[in-house]
């Protein structure tokens, strides 16, 4: 059963004619990753800033559990429906791991007294010790800062994860342990994960994977495994 | 909460950027604050000043309107009921009305009384004048009433020239104080009654009056009583009120009224000479103020208010510009981190609030240390300030000066502060009034400085901010 569905969506960018993104519809599914594959400028990353509530669709709509994206309140979606990994990772510099996570778990609203302590276990879940979480983020190599990312878009529990490109800074080793992960946030937690990717790597491990091309979005096939 | 406890957290986590601000806001803090407390503190003296002293007005009759033969012709005195008269005016803070009356008490005899006066007051009394006509009948001036219309704020007592010694001061009509050696030539004691007459023998008019204390007179004390004509002796006055006065019948006659004046702003001047005209003021009087006295007293610490005055505008207007760049920059620089907590899913009001949050802490610990350090700054501040504008005064008195004569009468007007030196110091205070300015003016900066920068970069949606970055 779907739990997002995209119905004919189109986008375009201000003072440009041309559709980004032409009547694109697709189900994405609980417990599965998904790739979404294509090249630069194909319309990747802005389908996943429309799934993601960042942005709203000209046309179509895009459906959480039944309800238009376009009419819900898009700020609590994000904070509480869907967790974002950015490719440049988005974290706030100046705070600590752990006061991101917090923080992110405060504007999710979660009720949970210690949220402390659970930010401790998310980040040592994704591979981040308590010496290394009490750092500033600066301070943290490019892989850790993804790291962080994962953990703070675990932080409230969603049901969607959406990651852009989330590999496409990293070295290889680091790479491989992001993207073990995710997969197993779609195979052991049922989530359902959504990948915008360059990566073989990343599209092989996928349960489908999806390309975008002049504005359309295809079935390409399931992953490797 | 969170957003409260994330704020003061980000005040930490940008050292540079916020002492930066600190800076700026505690210099602005504290020339409002040394600014405010010398003003508020100039207001209250000026103020003060005016409620105590007023601005007295003299009407004077001018000696160039009086030189004309048709001048003199028309020249009338001012009656003692158009000077009670003009006291009843609503631009007046107060007035001061004394009366004198010269009297001849028929069973009372006064000091300084020579058989001489009944000499030539003999030789005077019915004598035949040039035109045939008669010298009316008279005997020898005794003294004189004094009356003042408010006794508890009669000079004399207040600075100690004269005292009670035995019973009190009058208070009703009808009452009034005679001297300790008047009583004692007399043998009059506090509640007998005396009566006291005009000098006309022919038609005399007798009033009666409760003695309801004695006085002495320290300016008597070592004089040559033998040397003085009775009506200039002192001790001969006999006090009373300004109301037993006027109801006197011998007043109607022989009475003179000096009024002083005293205007509740002396901006109210003009307004006070027109409503004189219409109760009848002739055009030969001339109504002035003591503008030059009060400026003279008042001038320095109002040209120091109006220094502070301009000053706390420069400030306030180049500290709003100032902290609004600096607001604006600030959070444009942090454009990436909203753009993060709106992405993250914050709504804008609490993105908003988390900012202001921060700017007011900041200026909270400022104000703090600002209103300290104003508080022992602004003293030399205003001592320094005060004394440049003395000076300033003096120069620009040394042509004109102030004015040599005042109440009603002829002639230039001399005034009371006169004699007054201007203020040369004031003690400024913290007042709750002042610190309540400083506080909204601190917290009305940062705000608008703070909203400029908000509105600025929340209008943007989070995709865009991290779009424009990336």
């Amino acid at each position: 059963m779907s739990i997002l569905t995209l119905t004919n969506v189109s986008y375009k960018y201000e003072g440009t004619k041309k559709n980004v993104l032409a009547g694109i519809s697709a189900q994405f599914e609980p417990g599965k990753a998904y790739a979404i594959v294509g090249k630069s400028g194909s319309g990747k990353s802005t389908l996943l800033s429309l799934i993601a509530g960042l942005d709203v669709c000209e046309k179509g709509e895009i459906l959480l559990g039944g309800s238009d994206l376009k009419k819900i309140d898009r700020d609590a979606y994000r904070a509480k429906s869907i967790g974002v990994i950015f490719q440049s990772f988005n974290l706030i510099t100046t705070a600590t791991a752990i006061e991101n996570i917090v923080l992110s778990m405060n504007i999710s609203d979660v009720k949970d007294k210690n949220k402390k302590a659970i930010a401790y276990t998310l980040l040592e879940k994704v591979g981040i010790d308590d010496e290394k979480a009490d750092r500033k983020v600066l301070k943290l190599s490019g892989g850790e800062q993804q790291r962080v990312g994962i953990a703070r878009a675990l932080a409230h529990n969603p049901d969607i994860i959406i990651a852009d490109e989330p590999t496409g800074n990293l070295d290889t080793d680091t790479e491989n342990a992001i993207l073990d992960i995710l997969i197993k946030l779609a195979q052991e937690e049922d989530k359902c994960v959504i990948i915008v990717t360059h990566s073989k790597k990343v599209s092989s491990a996928a349960d489908e994977v999806w390309g975008i091309q002049k504005g359309k979005m295809h079935f390409v096939g399931n992953g490797d495994k | 909460m969170y957003i409260i406890k994330n704020a003061v957290k980000n005040i930490g986590r940008n050292k540079g950027r916020n002492s930066l601000m600190a800076i700026i806001v505690f210099a602005i803090i504290l020339t409002t604050a040394v600014s405010i407390i010398i003003n508020t503190t100039t207001a209250a003296i000026i103020t003060d000043y005016k409620e105590r002293f007023g601005a007295e007005v003299s009407i004077n009759a001018a000696f160039d309107k009086l030189q004309t033969q048709e001048g003199v012709r028309n020249y009338k005195e001012l009656t003692p009921q158009q000077q009670i008269e003009f006291g009843e005016s609503d631009l007046l803070q107060s007035t001061n009305l004394s009366a004198s009356m010269e009297i001849s008490p028929r069973n009372l005899s006064a000091l300084s009384e020579s058989e001489m006066d009944d000499l030539i007051n003999d030789f005077l009394s019915g004598a035949t004048r040039a035109d045939g006509t008669k010298n009316p009948e008279t005997v020898p001036i005794k003294g004189q009433i004094i009356a003042t219309d408010s006794p508890e704020e009669n000079s004399d007592f207040e600075s100690g020239t004269r005292k009670i010694t035995s019973g009190e001061m009058y208070k009703n009509l009808n009452e009034c104080m005679v001297s300790e050696q008047y009583a004692s030539l007399n043998n009059i004691s506090v509640g007998d009654i005396i009566e006291v007459d005009s000098y006309y023998e022919n038609e005399p008019m007798t009033h009666s009056l409760t003695v309801t204390g004695i006085y002495m007179d320290n300016t008597m004390l070592g004089s040559k009583p033998d040397e003085l004509l009775p009506i200039e002796n002192r001790n001969n006055e006999i006090l009373t009120s300004f109301e037993t006065v006027v109801s006197m019948e011998i007043f109607e006659e022989y009475g003179k009224v000096s009024a002083q004046y005293f205007l509740k702003d002396p901006t109210l001047l003009s307004a006070f000479e027109k409503e004189l005209r219409e109760k009848g003021l002739a055009d030969y009087y001339e109504v002035t103020t003591d503008e030059a006295g009060y400026q003279k007293i008042v001038g320095p610490v109002e040209g120091l208010a109006k220094v502070t005055n301009t000053f706390l505008i420069v400030v306030l207007i180049l500290g709003a510009l100032i902290l609004i760049l600096l607001s604006t920059l600030a959070i444009r620089e942090r454009k990436y981190e909203i753009g993060v907590l709106r992405a993250m899913g914050m709504k804008k009001w609490k993105v908003a609030l988390g900012l202001l949050t921060e700017m007011f802490v900041i200026t909270g610990v400022c104000l703090c240390l600002g209103l300290g350090v104003g508080m022992v700054v602004s003293q030399p501040v205003a001592d320094s300030l005060l004394a440049n504008q003395i000076e300033l005064i003096q120069e620009s008195n040394t042509d004109g000066g102030v004015p040599a004569s005042g109440g009603t009468g002829v002639g230039e007007a001399v005034f009371t502060s006169s004699n007054e030196e201007p203020l040369s110091e004031i003690q400024v205070d913290l007042s709750l009034n002042a610190i309540f300015q400083i506080v909204l003016i601190a917290f009305s900066l940062a705000g608008i400085a703070s909203v400029a920068g908000i509105l600025r970069t929340t209008k943007y949606e989070p995709i865009k901010i991290l779009m424009d970055r990336n």
